[in-house]
């Protein structure tokens, strides 16, 4: 049986099919319609439900999800609230009351996924502005959202309310705890290690298992093009490859880490990266996918592993034999090919401090600002040795190739040369000895090579240009 | 006797309702998602779903289907292609060329193949999977300008014109010249395209559906199954948007749910998944403008010749009345003493392109404002200067090139109010003296101010007419329906405003209930921005009956004269007499006064000769102006929108905070038209912006927070409106131009002089491409220079 708490109440119901997500198990099996299906993507947003997991300080921390990509025994021990769980039509909790009261509901259909991102921003305490951002993946086809963010502004000011009984939550979610932690059975389709151990364990065991981390990737796929697998080992119930460990010599991102705790991180750590995150799918997206899922899934439109490749990070591969580490620029072989071999988990990414601490670089080019994917990502990292003198350069290519790549070739050219007075023509030419871009529906080749081009001659100029103001600074 | 309920039980009204800033009636139903739609309605076991089989190639010979492995997989009952139609297997709206199924060759990639009818969903796309179709690959055409020119059209060209627009091109100082791609544009309403059918005792059918047209998934159903119109009826509470894509698109699945309930039995639901939808139904229109505008040095422009080219995909649909509405649009707000208008309806192996918010209004306009913008640029005026001087007046320059003259014309007041609401002229020489400095690198700055001028009603005449039905209870609650659809736009609160205003009660005794082919037959789709206009009267309409039915009772029963009765606050004055309004219903009832009461109305005085293409196809126009500012990095194509500012014209608004809606709603669909949503199919005319990962609509973060929407104050529409408002659903959708042409003047000084060769959606790479032919022009003029 499946233990978690829907909507404040505590739960045991059969498990559901494995390969149901959230939003299919809601609708289908519970009756609950509140949520909407509007792509079945991650894209929409009209899915958002918020998930309450409890933690090691016995605080539940709640985060907006899209129910459309969550598989539904991910839920297992955690808080599924969705929008019948904030308030009914005549008893509106205040994130409902704020968007009638604004008028910021039109056809409706986006609406309970709006209701729930704001939601979670309220009980997150964000303020307004933040508020407003962490709607990015909710698509609204009527309003224009300023009454939506009208709505948000309003709500900012509101202390925050739980509809439901926060003690019992948390004395329920703790009961599923000890008692999943006294037997371990879940579904047997669906099965859920702790450790990276189990884990391992459990690739052996049940090779045609589809591991699966986020999910935000996978479900898209299993969606639009109905694939289905016999079973699934989740990742995200193993605490311990969900944290960041520093020492003098390296970052130890564990591969479960997901991008907005990286956004967290890095806020004091670096501002370019920071503000790539901030671009990087959208805010329940971000809640769920991770770095490792990022890795493995081998997109070439991966907004992580240029970033990851130009900071010289390397990977640490652990199967039953034991631990590997490669650098991470080995791990990339062909277009959706990895040196991944069967058995093998992706643990964690280990990113140098001496790779930090250069100068770093970062501009994504997409059709829309926020929630898009990369028509080209450019990173650069370098060492500034004096003005018009740059040394260690490293250039990630994301959305150019087939793989996320470095540009070896144009990096060794820029060695030799004085970095201010390279035109972006010249960059055009070197650059294209490292890849050939391609067109398609998000750009052309010609304005992905043309405009990369431009963006490294802006990085190196950026790079240079700021260390003779004394330091690196971004607004 | 049945006892009635005790009167008394609403509180008096304070005043009417009409005008107010009223909650849209579904809001808390909404946000706590109990508002219904099509696929949240429960289902009986046994209920069966539909997916569809979608063709893989465009104008590709159907060489052999196999289904035999779809119909042996689990869970299957019922398997249907063309062959399995027994009634029309021809879908087309107005004419032909719409089959239900690909009938032995397919149109498009993505046009039906069959359907496929499993105890779930997920049954019926694992079956999908086992399909085997073989075909003979085709050659599709793609490009509406070769196609036009080989002839091949879905209906044939039509032309408007007013003098001689090619002699006074002749004559003409100044011709720009000049061609512009427009892009066409996926609905994206978040409910996708979904219908509930449900076969009844008799062998008649329940339809629960999404559409904007209910009369014609009825009558499109009946034909298609073989019942007369009597045995179907449609129900539509609301829909999760619309903008045009249900009017005619909901009709196919609709119909295939239909034909598969009456040949099994079982209720039948299909909900199609979103890359089916996008697929499956058409768009927007992609246009082609060709024009040349004469002018004098001053700017005045004598002349327009313009080549309206829309992409009509593969079949008539709406498309004529789509392309004429472009034409009548090719004016804008602009007289032209000179006119020649040519619109052209080219077929394309493409889904059938349909109605979308604005119906072809967008693209003519957008070609015209083009060309301004070109002609400003070559005289190296302020675009604004140039649009003020050549504005229609109500005096000598009133008569639009297809005769309609106009009766009033508030666009030159609204240009200069908003101007100087926004500092306009400031802003615009603040834009050119930052993108002189070279301190700001890549970045340039561009400003527009542009107007609106909009047709309301129908241009095919029949259409504009509208039913409504009035229900008093004995409780005097009140129930109305009437014919249109409620998809957002809160039709209903409005018409529960009008119902409540017309009986002075507050508006809790009125519930609007929904639209239902077997309450108001024969209704026309719920589009053209007609809803509250059309229904609205119709719903008056049905009150003014029902209060005069109460006041010869009154004046009967009680003795007095006519002008001693009213209706006031919940109250019924009769002479010295005051009544509680339920008090006075039962008394009407216990004398057998029929409380119920149909509404009908039809716009007054429009007419359209279209083989002469003149007359008055409009009732009235409604106008809008709107201000755009922008930034553009010029080495990446990147922008940002910085600051909106819009004044538009509802007339007397009957709720303005639904207006506003509808205005900043309609501001931002076209922003994202013009801007980020770019359709982009492949030389197999496939389309690969067919997910919303490739598809990119606006989102909150496009919206600049300075973003200001008035109503035009002291507005009241001159035409006879429900209460003197007027239309809003389309005209806003228009304003996003500025946007567009903000872009363009973020360009001009890079190379002055010249025209932006910047088309539409002007993506982040089309506005790099356009600086870069630019920069290579000033380039190229300052060799010559020297």
């Amino acid at each position: 049986m499946l233990d978690f708490v829907l909507n404040g109440q505590a739960m045991q119901v059969p498990f559901p099919e494995p390969n149901q997500s959230i939003l299919n198990w809601l609708r289908t099996d519970l009756g609950l319609m509140g949520s909407k299906e509007g792509c079945a993507t991650g894209d929409c947003g009209a899915c958002t439900v918020v998930i309450g997991d409890i933690q090691k300080d016995g605080q539940v921390r709640y985060q907006a999800v899209n129910g459309c990509i969550t598989l539904a025994n991910t839920l297992q021990g955690r808080h599924l609230l969705t929008v019948e769980g904030v308030g009914s039509k005549d008893t509106l909790h205040p994130c409902q009351q704020v968007m009638v009261d604004h008028h910021g509901t039109q056809c409706g259909y986006c609406t309970p996924g709006f209701v729930m991102s704001l939601f979670a921003g309220h009980c997150n305490g964000l303020d307004a502005q933040a508020m407003s951002a962490a709607l990015g993946g909710n698509l609204c086809r009527c309003t224009g959202y300023t009454t939506i963010r009208d709505a948000a502004t309003e709500l900012a000011a509101k202390p925050c309310v739980m509809p439901f009984d926060p003690a019992e939550v948390q004395g329920a979610l703790q009961q599923v705890k000890a008692d999943s932690a006294a037997n371990a059975s879940a579904s047997p389709a669906f099965v859920i290690p702790r450790t990276i151990e189990q884990a391992v364990t459990a690739i052996n065991r049940y090779p045609d298992y589809k591991l699966v981390a986020g999910g935000t990737d996978l479900l898209v796929e299993m969606n639009v093009f109905h694939r289905r697998y016999p079973g699934f080992i989740w990742l995200g119930g193993i605490e311990g490859m969900q944290q960041i460990e520093e020492n003098a010599e390296v970052v130890r991102f564990g591969a479960g880490v997901t991008f907005n705790q990286l956004m967290q991180w890095s806020a004091s750590q670096s501002a370019p990266l920071h503000a790539l995150l901030d671009r990087v799918a959208a805010n329940q997206v971000r809640n769920q996918g991770t770095l490792g899922g990022n890795i493995v899934n081998a997109s070439p439109v991966g907004d992580m592993p240029p970033v990851l490749l130009a900071l010289d990070a390397s990977i640490e591969l652990t199967s039953a034999e034991g631990v590997r580490q490669m650098p991470l620029s080995d791990f990339f072989l062909g277009y959706r090919q990895t040196a991944l071999q069967q058995g093998e988990l992706l643990t964690a990414v280990i990113v140098p401090r001496a790779a930090l601490a250069r100068p770093l670089f970062i501009h994504k080019i997409s059709k829309r600002w926020e929630d898009d994917i990369a028509s080209t990502l450019l990173v650069l990292s370098a060492k500034v040795a004096d003005a018009g003198r740059l040394t260690d350069i490293h250039i990630g290519l994301g959305g150019m190739a087939a793989i996320p790549c470095r540009a070896t070739h144009t990096e060794q050219w820029l060695q030799q040369a004085d970095v201010l007075a390279i035109s972006s023509d010249e960059l055009l030419t070197e650059l294209g000895r490292d890849v050939q871009p391609m067109s398609d529906a998000r750009a052309s080749a010609q304005y992905r090579a043309g405009v990369t081009a431009t963006l490294l001659k802006r990085g190196l100029k950026q790079l240079c240009s700021e260390v003779q103001k004394g330091g690196l600074s971004h607004a | 006797m049945r006892k009635l309920i005790e009167p008394g039980m609403y509180p008096s009204a304070g005043s009417s309702p009409v005008g107010k800033a009223v909650t849209h009636d579904s809001a808390a139903m909404q946000v706590s998602g109990q508002a219904q739609y099509v696929d949240d309605i429960p289902t009986v076991p046994g209920t069966l779903h539909l997916v569809l089989g979608l063709a893989e190639q465009a104008d590709a010979e159907i060489v052999s289907v196999d289904l035999t492995a779809v119909r042996q997989s689990p869970g299957v009952v019922d398997v249907i292609t063309l062959n399995d139609v027994p009634g029309h297997k021809d879908i087309g709206p107005v004419f032909p060329g719409d089959p239900l199924f690909a009938d032995g060759r397919t149109l498009y990639v993505g046009q039906a193949l069959f359907a496929v009818a499993a105890t779930s969903e997920a049954a019926a796309r694992r079956a999908l999977a086992s399909a085997r179709v073989e075909y003979r690959a085709g050659n599709p055409v793609l490009d509406p300008v070769q196609a036009w020119q080989q002839g091949l059209l879905v209906r044939p060209s039509h032309v408007m014109q007013r003098g001689d627009a090619s002699a006074a091109l002749e004559q003409a100082e100044v011709v720009v010249q000049g061609q512009l791609d427009i892009g066409g544009q996926e609905h994206f309403y978040l409910e996708t395209q979904a219908t509930l059918a449900i076969p009844q005792e008799d062998g008649s059918l329940h339809l629960y559906s999404s559409t904007q047209h209910p009369s014609e998934v009825q009558k499109l159903v009946a034909e298609v199954v073989g019942l007369p119109l009597n045995q179907v009826a449609v129900e539509v509470r609301r829909l999760g948007g619309g903008f045009g894509g249900k009017e005619t698109q909901a009709a196919a699945p609709a119909c295939m749910a239909a034909l598969v309930a009456v040949r099994t039995g079982r209720p039948v639901k299909i909900r199609l998944n979103r890359r089916d939808d996008m697929r499956l139904t058409g768009k927007r229109h992609p246009f082609v403008g060709q024009f040349r505008l004469g002018a004098d040095q001053s700017g005045r422009i004598s002349a327009l010749e313009m080549e309206l080219i829309g992409n009509c995909g593969c079949s008539p649909d709406l498309s004529d009345a789509i392309v004429d509405r472009a034409m009548f649009h090719a004016d804008n707000c602009y007289y032209l003493a000179h006119a020649r208008v040519s619109g052209h309806r080219a077929f394309t192996h493409t889904a059938s392109n349909t109605a979308y918010r604005g119906f072809g209004g967008p693209q003519g306009m957008l070609a015209i404002e083009a060309a301004v913008d070109d002609l400003a640029r070559r005289l190296q005026l302020d675009p604004y200067i140039v649009r003020m001087n050549n504005l229609y007046d109500t005096d000598q320059r009133n008569r639009t090139h297809y005769g309609q003259e106009l009766e009033q014309f508030p666009v030159a007041e609204m240009m200069a109010k908003l101007a100087e609401d926004c500092q306009y002229h400031q802003r615009y020489q603040a834009a050119r003296a930052f993108n002189a400095d070279v301190g700001n690198g890549p970045l340039r700055r561009g400003i527009a101010l542009t107007p609106v001028k909009f047709g309301i009603s129908f241009t095919a005449q029949h259409l504009n007419q509208a039913g409504a039905l009035v229900h008093i209870y004995t409780d005097g609650s009140i129930q109305v329906n009437h014919g249109g659809i409620e998809m957002g736009q809160g039709l209903y609160i409005k018409m529960a405003q009008v119902a409540a205003d017309a009986f002075d009660l507050p508006l809790e005794c009125i519930r609007v209930t929904a639209t239902r082919t077997d309450k108001v037959p024969n209704t026309s789709p719920t589009a053209a921005s007609s809803g509250a206009d059309m229904n609205g009267m119709a719903v008056h309409d049905a009150c003014t009956t029902l209060l005069g039915r109460l006041r010869a009772f009154a004046a009967s029963e009680f003795g007095v004269d006519a002008s001693a009765i009213s209706f006031e606050s919940g109250q019924v004055i009769v002479g010295q007499q005051r009544f509680g309004f339920a008090e006075f219903v039962q008394k009407a009832y216990f004398a057998r006064i029929s409380l119920s009461a149909t509404g009908y109305y039809r716009t007054p005085l429009i007419h359209y000769d279209r083989a002469r293409a003149e007359g008055r196809p409009f009732f009235y126009f409604a106008h809008g102006v709107s201000c755009s500012e922008v930034e553009v990095d010029i080495e990446t194509g990147e922008y940002r929108l910085c600051q909106v500012d819009i004044l538009h014209d509802v007339g007397r608004s009957l709720n303005p905070a639904i207006d506003l809606g509808q205005i900043e709603g309609g501001f931002v669909q076209g922003l994202g038209w013009l801007t980020t949503e770019e359709l982009v199919w492949d030389e197999q005319a496939r389309l690969r912006t067919d997910m919303p990962a490739t598809y990119k609509i606006p989102t909150i973060g496009d919206i600049p927070v300075a973003f200001t929407t008035r109503l035009l104050e002291r507005a009241d529409n001159p035409a006879n409106t429900i209460h003197r408002s007027k239309a809003v659903g389309e005209p806003p959708f228009m304003l996003a131009i500025s946007a567009w042409c903000a872009l363009r003047d973020a360009l001009a000084d890079l190379a002055p002089g010249n025209a932006i060769p910047l088309s539409a959606p002007a993506t982040p790479e089309a506005v790099w491409k356009a600086a870069r032919t630019l920069q290579a022009m000033a380039v190229q003029a300052q060799g010559a220079a020297k």
